[in-house]
């Protein structure tokens, strides 16, 4: 009996270990995946204006204006990595409570485990042996039916504690199930966090993209006299303005986005926390 | 854009930079460790059969 005891402990604490790493290791994943698709981005609408400025045949290559308009979109990038990477450690953390909990729903297991010799040796179960053997030597002897029934009725409702000690286990059981359960599904939301930041991050490319789709239907006529005749005030007006006019449009956006990202995370963590209240109320009722 | 600096951590018996190495070495590390994972809880559903 000893030896089960130990062992279970030894392996919740490898357990315990395991589910440390994997947490470190999900976090880089967030951070890597997020952090590609940021670069992708940021890269496009930097291509994209040394691209403006060969379309309206300019040389000088505009760098302080350009810096400045990677900078305000790195701004509104960082805005949505910071309430994503917000939500992600909820999720994280509301994952890390459930497995404390199987944990000690497990130690729980080895301790009621532990106590069960000492059940038989117990006083409750003398009683209820004294009782037993009571209640079935006058089921036997009394001939009157009505007294034949009580007694038949207080052996049902006998109380064995080996019962009460074989439920707690399974209810004990039934707890760490129930929790492994809710942790899958807590994972695969550490999954859509991901994909959900990088459609993020595309929605802020829209305004740009729509813009370039404008300019790609202009026709070649309209493209050669740009290229040859622009100046730089058009140049400054069809490019530089636009652009961080789109940035304004962006940082608007952002505001709503932002506000419903944060509501996604409280919803999320509050219907977590519904859940484990459910399973830990279904436990106290298994066991009373 | 900057995101939070992770450092190294000991992992499946060695060292990995969570924040320099590919997304492909953090994913087959995530694979081997889901893998001891699995095995430590069939051990404990074994020892939670015997109780």
């Amino acid at each position: 009996m000893e030896n089960i005891g130990t062992a279970l402990l030894e392996r919740i604490k490898e357990l315990s270990d395991i589910e440390v790493q994997e947490k470190e290791l999900k976090f880089a994943i967030f951070n890597n995946k997020v952090y590609t698709s940021y670069k992708e981005k940021i890269k496009l609408i930097s291509d994209n204006f040394d691209e403006q400025l060969q379309y309206y045949g300019k040389k000088d290559n505009y760098g302080d204006e350009k810096e400045k308009i990677i900078s305000r979109y790195n701004e509104e990038f960082q805005k949505i990595y910071d309430k994503r990477k917000e939500q992600f450690i909820n999720i994280i953390n509301e994952i890390q409570e459930m497995q404390s909990n199987q944990k000690i729903a497990l130690a729980n297991i080895e301790s009621v485990y532990r106590s069960r010799d000492s059940i038989f040796e117990s006083e409750e179960y003398k009683e209820y042996l004294n009782n037993k053997n009571k209640f079935e030597y006058m089921i036997n002897i009394t001939k009157n039916s009505s007294d034949i029934e009580k007694y038949k009725n207080k052996l049902i409702n006998l109380k064995n504690p080996v019962d009460s000690y074989n439920n707690k286990l399974i209810a004990l059981v039934d707890k760490f199930e129930k929790y492994d359960g809710l942790v899958f599904e807590c994972e695969k939301k550490l999954d859509d966090c991901i994909i959900a930041t990088e459609e993020d991050f595309e929605t802020l490319m829209k305004y740009r993209n729509n813009n370039l789709v404008e300019q790609k239907k202009e026709n070649i006529f309209v493209r050669l006299f740009k290229k040859l005749f622009a100046s730089k005030r058009k140049f400054k007006k069809e490019v530089i303005e636009k652009m961080n006019s789109e940035i304004d449009d962006i940082q608007n956006s952002n505001i709503k986005l932002l506000d419903i990202i944060e509501n996604q995370t409280i919803n999320l963590v509050a219907k977590i926390e519904e859940l484990r209240y459910d399973i830990n109320y279904e436990y106290s009722i298994a066991t009373e | 854009m900057e995101v939070e600096k992770l450092g190294e951590e000991f992992i499946d018996g060695g060292i990995i930079n969570l924040d320099n190495s590919s997304v492909d070495i953090y994913e087959n590390a995530l694979k081997k460790i889901g893998i001891k994972k699995e095995e430590v809880i069939k051990q404990i559903n074994n020892l939670l059969k015997k109780i």
